[in-house]
């Protein structure tokens, strides 16, 4: 790979006048920790990390990147376990942490208008205050929500709509500076995505910083109601799980739903012994799907919120629902007995409305997590879950974690199925790699099912015809050094 | 780089979520001071365990570049504390124990370390105290103190015996106060926590051994400590790199002293003294590695006319004075940034006097009022007490 870092540290000096000294830095031993992530993508170093703390300095840095072609990477939370932000071809990584400022909360609009380095754990502190609450994702607190959400959200309290982005600042690679939705007039704010022109917020979502850098995002928020349920349902199928929440979720009754499968939904301690091996329960390595009386095949956490009178109401028609669907709604003492202490955790996350640690999280002594996603439609999803389960048996792949919930109304319903290997097991990590592989190309061939973010690169986007040939035109228009993040390998 | 092999699943677990460098929610207050300082994600906990992964896949050579990075970390163990992904890997080490482990490799490996911390180094060896002072001076000192009969000794810390003797000599007379039976050692050395700080874990051993055999010399069943470090040393490290099991009890001594007054065995006087407004910095060993946050609190609660102040960061979200991990030897100025930031703190609290329970801590604040321009009080909690205690 060619270093751009030569010619005599002119870009170095350069990239300083923009920022000051204190915000670039060259040093291997810092440009290497931004050079790989917690994925198995391949590592590879920046030239520069760039900790810009004002618009008018990323413009800057753009017009000098797009003269000396330099690649551009943006970091906005840079929470990342899927190598989105590898800087592949070197260059510039611009981490954008300092730019964290809450600028608005509008209670009256309601939205929240932010920068790329505010955390969702900072967001939610700051709405919680003010009453409010936005969507949040089953990722870390540290994540930044501007980034999540431009991702397409992974989780939500909000199932209802996707597209929690209401209209973004972007900085082009040419350094020009553009607002979408109603704040592309001057004189509006950032209250209205769909404004009289074409929806250009939804070209910068999932474009995973190749078409500029993305400055600030006005993003939905709700008020917090007056009577908030957390409701937990067990059922012995994952179909009738998935006919329960599409119910629940399309006739507005549940804000939100979560299907967990029983390698999830429990907290199992994985203790170390005196010399120092694992100590596993050995639910994990059995079959997820094999029965046992005292865990339920999956539970679904239901969330809704309203007046004390309509949640008096709904909670009898989950009641009504859970039956219809051969399910059993769990007592106080059923939760607490079969999911203490990831209630605890479940509760501060539907009841509060902010990211706890999830005491799930206890599995990470296994490992690496290493995740497989799809969406497709509900019918399909069913059939999905049957042979990823059976694909990751045959390779002996323990445990067996998913998690599973509907977007959109249940119009589509997510699936994430992932499992915990150790890192030093290379050759194991080369097969899943393989298998994952294989499984998203036979999901998408028979059950028509989406990719979940790029994640496969050129290899996917070739695949839809017209759509990439405009894409691209776009991208070329917008981008012709092609500078902005080229390594993550869509363009 | 055997011992990085040994922490490889738990380095390759981080995924930079940064909730190692910031408190609770809703506060969530800063609480990494590299990263605070520096900003990029290399100075945080999890970007130093890259720094060890990087080294684990030869992506980077160990070198005085990295060990300098490193070396910005004070080892306050916020990290370790509230990291849940990667202390649940096994063998269980807290991020900041990696981060340690990272440093040592470093020293291994044959990189030098900053000319100030070579200097104590050097002391070290020659003097076995971090200031270079004659040993023969703390032995003078001990030596008047010497009682085989007690069942209750004192490890008194370097700090405390041969550059800042306000907090020895408090605790001594309280114990006097308290008709308190006990002994120092008769050839103390310091404890090794300088050692550990700066990655020279190997050399502990012999100061450890030293130590130990000191403690069976005097043969008490309880040694009281009056820094964090030492105690915190004595009860993680020194079993690990000797394998000897010390049959004394440890405590700390504000613990101590709590056990006293809980059972009448040590009393206090309130009634002359003026209405004081205080706040009280948890010294990092003492907060986050021993785990004790209460007894200083509770003990104050003893004395009615002292209102206590709780600072922004406290408790096991307390903020480093500056002075930990070496780095106010290292790099003094990166040091006196940190101290400026938690005395600003303690400033925004209203209170007139500064309470602290870490020999450490009292010297580096000292140092950073001068700064500061602003007149206040600092005392040790030994020191403060000794005000209030009366005579048994």
């Amino acid at each position: 790979m060619e270093s751009y870092n030569s010619n005599g540290g002119e870009l170095y000096r350069a990239l300083c006048s923009i920022v000051g000294s204190s915000n670039v830095s060259d040093s291997v031993a810092v440009t290497i920790t931004y050079g790989f992530d917690a994925s198995p993508t391949p590592p590879s170093q920046p030239d520069f990390v760039v900790l810009p703390r004002e618009v008018i300095q990323i413009k800057h840095i753009l017009e000098l990147a797009n003269r000396h072609q330099l690649p551009v990477t943006t970091l906005s939370g840079g929470v990342n376990v899927a190598g989105n932000a590898i800087p592949t071809q070197g260059g510039i990584v611009l981490d954008l942490k300092w730019m964290n400022k809450i600028l608005e909360v509008n209670t009256d609009a309601a939205y929240v208008l932010i920068e790329p380095g505010v955390t969702y754990d900072e967001l939610t502190a700051e709405l919680a205050r003010k009453g409010f609450r936005c969507q949040i994702p089953t990722s870390p607190g540290g994540t930044s929500p501007l980034a999540q959400q431009l991702l397409n959200p992974s989780g939500s309290l909000v199932n209802r709509h996707q597209d929690s982005i209401i209209g973004l600042e972007v900085v082009l690679p040419n350094g020009e500076i553009i607002r979408t939705g109603s704040a592309a007039f001057s004189s509006s704010g950032f209250f209205l995505r769909y404004g009289p022109y074409p929806d250009l917020t939804g070209l910068f979502c999932c474009s995973y910083g190749t078409l500029g850098v993305i400055t600030k995002a006005s993003i939905r928020i709700y008020p917090v109601n007056e009577d908030i349920k957390l409701l937990i349902a067990a059922f012995d199928s994952f179909s009738s799980s998935v006919n329960f929440v599409k119910e629940v979720c399309r006739r507005n009754i549940a804000e939100h739903a979560i299907i967990w499968n029983k390698h999830l939904y429990k907290t199992y301690e994985i203790k170390s012994s005196a010399d120092n091996r694992l100590e596993i329960p050995t639910v994990l390595y059995e079959d997820p799907r094999k029965s046992d009386p005292d865990l339920p095949y999956n539970i679904v956490t239901i969330h809704m919120s309203g007046f004390k009178e309509d949640m008096e109401t709904h909670e009898r028609v989950v009641g009504k629902v859970t039956a219809e669907c051969r399910g059993k709604l769990l007592s106080k003492n059923e939760r607490e007995r079969l999911l203490l202490p990831a209630i605890k955790s479940w509760e501060k996350f539907y009841l509060k409305y902010h990211i706890p640690t999830m005491d799930q999280v206890k599995k990470y002594g296994l490992g690496r997590y290493v995740p497989w996603i799809v969406i497709g439609e509900p019918k399909d999803i069913v059939e999905i879950e049957k042979e990823s389960i059976e694909s990751m048996n045959e390779l002996g792949l323990r445990p067996i974690c998913y998690y599973s919930m509907p977007f959109d109304y249940g119009r589509a319903i997510f699936f994430r199925i992932f499992s915990y290997i150790d890192p030093r097991e290379r050759e194991t990590m080369g097969k899943v790699r393989e298998l994952y592989m294989n499984m998203f190309d036979s999901a998408m061939r028979k059950y028509g099912v989406n990719p979940y973010r790029h994640r496969w690169g050129q290899s996917k986007l070739y695949q839809t015809g017209g759509y990439q040939l405009l894409l691209r035109s776009i991208k070329n228009l917008v981008d012709p050094n092609n500078i902005m993040n080229p390594g993550i390998g869509i363009f | 780089m055997e011992k990085l092999r040994d922490v490889e699943k738990e380095l390759a677990m981080c995924i930079k979520d940064k909730k190692c460098t910031y408190g609770e929610w809703p506060d969530n207050l800063p609480m990494c001071p590299p990263y605070n300082k520096f900003g990029f994600f290399t100075y945080c906990g999890g970007g130093m365990l890259y720094l060890g992964r990087a080294l684990l896949l030869s992506l980077i050579e160990p070198s005085p570049e990295l060990l300098k990075v490193l070396s910005t970390c004070t080892m306050c163990g916020f990290c370790g504390n509230t990291c849940k992904l990667v202390s649940v890997a096994s063998p269980h080490f807290p991020v900041h124990e990696m981060i340690s482990i990272i440093k040592a490799e470093m020293i291994e490996q044959g990189i030098e370390v900053s000319k100030g911390e070579k200097r104590i180094l050097d002391f070290m060896k020659k003097e076995k105290n971090p200031f270079g002072v004659s040993s023969n001076k703390r032995l003078q000192a001990h030596k008047t103190v010497l009682n085989p009969k007690a069942k209750i000794a004192i490890f008194s810390g370097c700090f405390n015996t041969l550059k800042r003797r306000n907090a020895f000599d408090a605790c001594i007379k309280i114990l006097e106060k308290s008709q308190v039976d006990f002994s120092l050692l008769g050839d103390e050395w310091c404890c090794g926590a300088p050692l550990l700080d700066m990655g020279y874990r190997k050399e502990i051993s012999e100061v450890a051994e030293h130590n130990i055999k000191e403690i069976e010399k005097i043969g008490a069943e309880k040694i009281i400590f009056l820094c964090p470090h030492c105690l915190n040393i004595f009860s993680s490290f020194y079993p690990q790199i000797t394998g000897t099991k010390i049959d004394a009890k440890f405590s700390y001594v504000t613990q101590f002293f709590l056990d006293l007054a809980r059972e009448n065995l040590l009393k206090f006087s309130n009634s002359d003294k003026p209405h004081k407004k205080i706040a009280f910095h948890d010294p990092c060993y003492l907060a986050r590695y021993l785990g004790d946050t209460e007894s200083v609190r509770e003990l104050l609660k003893f004395i009615p006319s002292v209102e206590l102040i709780e600072m922004k960061r406290s408790r096991n979200e307390t903020y480093c004075c500056g002075a930990g991990g070496g780095v106010k030897v290292s790099d003094p100025d990166y040091s006196e940034w940190i101290g400026m930031d938690r005395v600003r703190e303690f400033i925004d609290t209203g209170a007139n006097e500064l309470i602290t329970s870490c020999p450490h801590c009292m010297d580096h604040f000292s140092d950073v009022k001068r700064q500061v321009g602003r007149e206040f009080l600092i005392s040790d909690s030994s020191e403060f007490i000794l005000n209030y205690v009366t005579k048994m």
